[in-house]
């Protein structure tokens, strides 16, 4: 299957006026294949906008290239499959929300029909009404969302999609990503919302340096367990013979899992041998872990570059 | 992803829905509206004895004729380079050349909106003054008018593709300033020299030339001469390819950067 994005090697060096070189993204390495989300986390100048400017043919890489569904991003066809979401994105201030969404579907062929239902699903009726300029940082970005959309991309690159966005419109964008993936839709998300990229994402990258540090394959292994017990310590021993993946935190028994299915078979070990069981609570992997210890912890500096991981 | 329903032409030389999003765009800044205004009101000014349509783009009018092209070029490309949407658009199956043609035609579509709201309401004011009406020389006046704005507009669009905001409109005086001042500076300075009539020769093609010159010729029953027109087309086409020339040496520069 021909992946939907796939970046081999790819170097950028930014020049600064003082004849210096700042080496944002170093030999970057990923696929995005059809029908799956992932996520690029990484601190703040770790090259993951650069990266994907890079992917979309945006920025001009010093080394490597990037493919869009096996073509040159500057391809047309190609572009006419691809929805991008820049951060802070900017539009003619004297235009309407709705005349920008009419232009990027008179440019991509499809009917203005497209517009009006795109702003309704995303409530952004009202606000689509009036010129750019008396718009808030939050409506910028569903505006940048909504022309993302529009032509319902094969692939999908968002940039920072839920900054400025208000909780709903945050918990919106989660389902308008997962129901870009049950039509076989590709996405590639860059943000700083750990708990969003975990509840989303089926692999995160992550990045410093420009480098990849490490591919997370969150679905495969990602999710545990977390129960709080009533009488944890007087079945510790038990809990240790019988659940040695887990481990036992004060109250909080915690047990890694494959997926939501596995959970209430734990549950019924952990009541098997007297678990008095107070709270049951499934929640993500050790994303938050795993990115400080590769991001900000001292594994960071020593961390391998996963090269040619498919992402 | 949705199939496209109707035929997409952004891929042409010219992208029409730019086209259109530049006229709604520049139609409504304020600059331009003034400049539509006043247009219109001069077109209702009776200035020449000989009043055969061309008051509508002389004297006053004309300037504000040639401040419309300027409020309709300052920072047409930079703007959107700047803003980032120009990307956004560049993203969609639209090649620069055709995104570049696109924003010159929408801002040549609102000048030449402009040219014929001042024509028609200085046709009304002739008509309901009673004046004598000379119809071929008045329907000639309106292209000839037109034609050398398209030039100068063209020009300025160019000079937009890396000058923001109306820095373009400073370099294009500039330069017509410079060539004034060594056109009729140099042989004042340098009496001996052999340079005054060269310098006067070629002054006509240092920018569109002006074409009422025609009309002259048509209503005198002279053989018409054509070369200035054939000129202010041949600049506004040359003005046209640098505009995307420039603009395409722009975003490469910004994509290697």
């Amino acid at each position: 299957m021909t992946a939907s994005l796939q970046a081999q090697g790819l170097t950028k060096r930014y020049r600064s006026p003082g004849g210096g070189q700042l080496l944002a993204v170093d030999s970057l390495s990923f696929e995005v294949q059809p029908g799956e989300i992932v996520g690029l986390l990484g601190p703040n100048g770790a090259g993951k906008t650069t990266a994907m400017q890079l992917a979309l043919g945006l920025l001009d890489a010093d080394a490597g290239e990037a493919r869009l569904f096996g073509l040159n991003p500057e391809d047309l066809e190609a572009r006419r499959q691809v929805g991008y979401a820049p951060d802070a994105p900017l539009f003619p201030r004297a235009l309407t929300g709705m005349q920008v969404l009419k232009l990027h579907c008179d440019l991509l062929g499809v009917p203005h029909t497209r517009a009006e239902a795109l702003v309704e699903e995303l409530r952004f009726g009202d606000p689509s009404r009036r010129q750019t300029a008396t718009y808030s940082r939050g409506q910028q970005q569903r505006l940048g969302l909504a022309q993302a959309l529009l032509g319902e991309p094969a692939l999908l690159l968002l940039d920072e999609p839920t900054a400025g966005l208000d909780p709903a419109g945050v918990a919106h964008i989660r389902e308008i990503l997962v129901a870009v993936r049950a039509r076989k839709g590709a996405v590639l998300l860059n943000s700083h919302l750990l708990s969003e990229v975990e509840r989303v994402c089926d692999r995160v990258l992550f990045v410093k340096g420009g480098k990849l540090l490490r591919a997370h394959e969150v679905r495969a292994g990602g999710k545990r367990v977390e129960i709080r017990l009533a009488n944890a310590q007087a079945i510790a021993v038990d809990l240790a013979a019988r659940l040695p993946s887990a481990s036992l935190e004060g109250d909080r028994l915690r047990a890694p899992v494959p997926s939501e299915a596995a959970v209430p078979e734990v549950v019924r070990q952990v009541v098997g041998f007297g678990g008095q069981i107070l709270e049951v609570k499934l929640s993500g992997a050790e994303l938050e872990e795993l990115y400080l210890q590769l991001v900000e912890g001292p594994a960071a500096a020593s961390a391998p570059v996963v090269e040619g991981a498919r992402v | 992803m949705t199939e496209p329903t109707v035929r997409t032409r952004a891929a042409g030389l010219v992208s029409w829905p730019i086209a259109r999003a530049t006229v709604r765009e520049r139609a409504t800044a304020p600059f331009t509206l003034v400049c539509f205004v006043v247009i219109v009101l001069l077109g209702f000014v009776h200035n020449q004895a000989d009043a055969w349509g061309a008051e509508a783009f002389s004297n006053v009018a004309a300037i504000w004729f040639f401040l419309l092209v300027l409020a309709l070029s300052a920072g047409l490309l930079s703007s959107e380079v700047e803003s980032g949407h120009a990307q956004l658009v560049l993203l969609r199956p639209i090649t620069r050349a055709s995104w570049v043609s696109g924003r010159l035609v929408g801002a040549g579509f609102l000048l030449c909106l402009g040219g014929v709201a001042g024509w028609v309401v200085n046709l009304a004011a002739a008509m309901a003054r009673g004046e004598p009406l000379e119809f071929l020389p008045r329907l000639l006046v309106l292209p000839l008018a037109i034609l050398p704005a398209l030039a100068w507009l063209a020009t300025a669009i160019a000079l937009s593709a890396v000058m923001r905001g109306f820095s373009n409109a400073v370099v294009l005086l500039g330069a017509r300033a410079i060539w004034a001042v060594t056109l009729f500076g140099t042989p004042v300075l340098f009496p001996k020299l052999p340079v005054g009539a060269a310098l006067a020769a070629l002054d006509p093609y240092v920018g569109p030339q002006k074409l009422f010159t025609i009309v002259d010729q048509v209503r005198a029953g002279e053989p018409v001469i054509f070369s200035p027109a054939l000129w202010d087309l041949f600049w506004l086409l040359a003005a046209w390819t640098c505009a995307v020339w420039l603009f395409n040496r722009r975003e490469l520069a910004r994509r290697r950067a």
